[in-house]
């Protein structure tokens, strides 16, 4: 139909001229679907299950009589509708229907999650926005389904709690385990990377293998994307950022088949831009990030776009655009979401601190940075402080203060490690060991490299390998400071980590 | 012309039909005389599917409403109010809005 408005006229012709008085075909009448559909209700209300998953003519007029039914069940029968709008929903997901350029297997699925959710007292725009505060806690709206737990509590971010949920849920099998572990991951994201990863790909691989689906209607499908979500954020607080946009396609590819689509596209594409800017592909932000911002703002997703914000004035000042990083990072200090959203909010005061710096403004710079330090849960946000010391060494070290440079550096190195983000650990001994030679301290600048080494191999960093070796033969044999190399290496392990 | 039938014509006479409450027979003719229009109105510059689906709703509302008419005005005067001319004054409110969607 959409490939030649020419061609489909003279086709229509042909057609008209082919059919002309005699009988065409319908498929099943009106009232034969209908009473099909009515006996599959009976079935699945007294513990049936789907008969067929066949998609021939007919079976589409049984579906879309299905379909009407439930609907017109809904007011009569709220309690019994989700459960069968639940198994036509499975029914209709679950069928081939090729060259549907109609679109009428989306528009059925819409039908009968609108309708099973208004049975609940919820309609298709509740939903959204239940989706759209995703944040920290409770993946899913408990009052859904009442498979699920209300998973408000508030969990200890430590990822021991995440730990005994997961072991829970691996010897029961059980939905309130797997809910409440679930909501544990992005709990403890920052604080224990590592376990969050480990867990979050069980998890996942656990919904996809399962024979059993999870929740009702979309919830299955919004659950894994939810996971692989989680999975993505430790990825990225690991280092791995290529896994960490694997973890993306993945969301992307489970929330497509959800009835939100919109909103959970646009939080996936924000939490992508976070992504590329740490892989500083900065072209990339910098053009998607107007669009996605305009987005966010249109779909009132205030977390999102203050993320998109943040990540697009952190892109200008990584590629040296200081001046235009400025006012845009001030506006949202400014605006300050500190209740709302404290870890978003601290890293736009470090964002706009690293830009003062780099304009040479170093006591307002300064006091950014103190600022947020103070106010930065080491326990919940470790990543976070960790940048923040990190920042506050670099701005110690342009000024040639090496000794306070140095404990900065030495602090976040040790957060990052108490982490198990080791490749930013890494990193940050790398800075370590240049403010440690330029302060003529050259053994314990070895010894950092050395203690970095294990992680740049072991993460294939080998270039960056070669070159650390090279600065400690040089560095033993003349027991003094390379800074041209040591800048060389920093520069080069800062563009690959 | 197979395809046709399969992807264009039954899709279609099942919106017809589900979406608007038409029986079979009606519906088919509503997607016939969709398809008249298409071959006389259809722009190359619009999406073909669009405008079908825009004409078949507006065919089908026409018609369902003409039908709940009738019903109106036999449960009130009893038989003989069939109208005949359905299907032209039908095709005819609709070439006045078609294809706003494009």
């Amino acid at each position: 139909v959409s490939e030649g408005t020419i061609d489909l006229r003279s086709l229509l012709s042909r057609w008209l001229e082919i059919t002309a008085g005699g009988e065409i075909p319908t498929g099943l009448a009106r009232q034969e679907a209908v009473q099909h559909a009515q006996r599959l209700c009976q079935g699945i209300l007294h513990g049936g299950a789907w008969e067929s998953s066949s998609t021939d003519d007919d079976s589409k007029d049984v579906l879309y009589a299905l379909v009407e039914t439930i609907e017109q069940t809904a007011a009569r029968d709220p309690t019994s509708v989700v459960r069968i709008a639940d198994a036509a929903y499975r029914a209709i997901e679950s069928t081939d229907w090729s060259a549907d350029i109609f679109a009428e297997k989306a528009g059925l699925l819409s039908r009968c999650a609108r309708a099973g959710w208004k049975a609940r007292g919820h309609s298709l725009e509740d939903v959204a926005e239940f989706r759209k505060a995703r944040n920290a806690l409770s993946p899913f709206d408990a009052r859904l389904s009442s498979e699920w737990t209300d998973s408000q509590s508030a969990f200890d971010e430590t990822g021991e709690e995440l730990e005994e949920l997961c072991r829970r849920w691996e010897l029961d099998g059980g939905n309130r385990n797997l809910s409440a572990a679930v909501a544990c991951l992005f709990s403890c994201t920052q604080s224990s990377a590592p376990r969050v990863l480990f867990w979050a790909s069980r998890i996942h691989e656990h919904l996809l293998a399962s024979g059993r689906r999870i929740g009702v209607f979309d919830e299955h499908d919004y659950l894994t994307g939810v996971v692989a979500c989680a999975a993505s954020d430790a990825a990225r607080y690991l280092g791995e950022f290529e896994a960490s946009l694997g973890w993306i396609a993945r969301a992307t590819d489970a929330f497509s088949r959800t009835q939100t689509p919109g909103i959970l596209l646009l939080k996936t594409a924000c939490q992508r831009l976070v992504v590329e800017l740490s892989e500083k592909r900065l072209h990339d932000v910098l053009a998607q990030a107007p669009a996605i911002i305009r987005r966010c703002d249109e779909l009132a997703l205030k977390r999102d776009a203050l993320k998109a914000r943040i990540a697009e004035a952190a892109a200008l000042k990584d590629s040296g655009q200081y001046r235009e990083a400025e006012p845009r990072l001030a506006e949202i200090v400014r605006q300050g979401e500190f209740t709302a959203q404290p870890a978003l909010s601290l890293m736009a005061i470090a964002t706009y601190g690293e830009v003062l710096s780099a304009l040479c403004k170093y006591t307002e710079a300064d006091a950014l940075f103190t600022e947020a330090s103070s106010r930065a849960d080491a326990k919940r946000w470790p990543a976070l402080c960790a940048h923040l010391q990190g920042l506050l060494g670099e701005s110690h070290r342009d000024r040639g203060r090496m000794e306070r440079a140095i404990g900065h550096y030495r602090a976040a190195a040790e957060i990052y490690e108490r982490a198990g983000m080791h490749s930013f650990a890494a990193y940050t001994r790398i800075l370590l060991a240049e403010a440690l030679l330029l302060h003529s301290c050259p053994a314990d600048a070895e010894r950092e490299i050395l203690s970095a080494m294990p992680v740049i191999e072991a993460k294939n960093l080998r270039q960056e390998g070669i070159a650390a070796l090279a600065l400690l033969r040089e560095s033993r044999r003349r027991r003094q400071t390379v800074r041209d190399a040591l800048k060389k290496l920093q520069e080069h392990l800062r563009r690959r980590i | 012309l197979d395809e046709l039938y399969r992807r264009v014509f039954l899709p279609l006479v099942r919106r017809a039909t589900w979406n608007h409450g038409l029986s079979k027979e009606d519906a088919r003719d509503v997607v016939q005389e969709a398809f008249l229009l298409a071959v006389v109105k259809l722009d190359p510059g619009r999406n073909p599917k669009a405008w079908l689906v825009h004409v078949v709703d507006n065919l089908s509302i026409n018609l369902a409403r003409k039908a709940s008419r009738h019903h109106r005005l036999e449960a009130r005067w009893g038989l003989g109010w069939r109208d005949s001319s359905c299907s032209q004054s039908t095709a005819a409110s609709v070439t006045d809005d078609e294809g706003e969607d494009g």
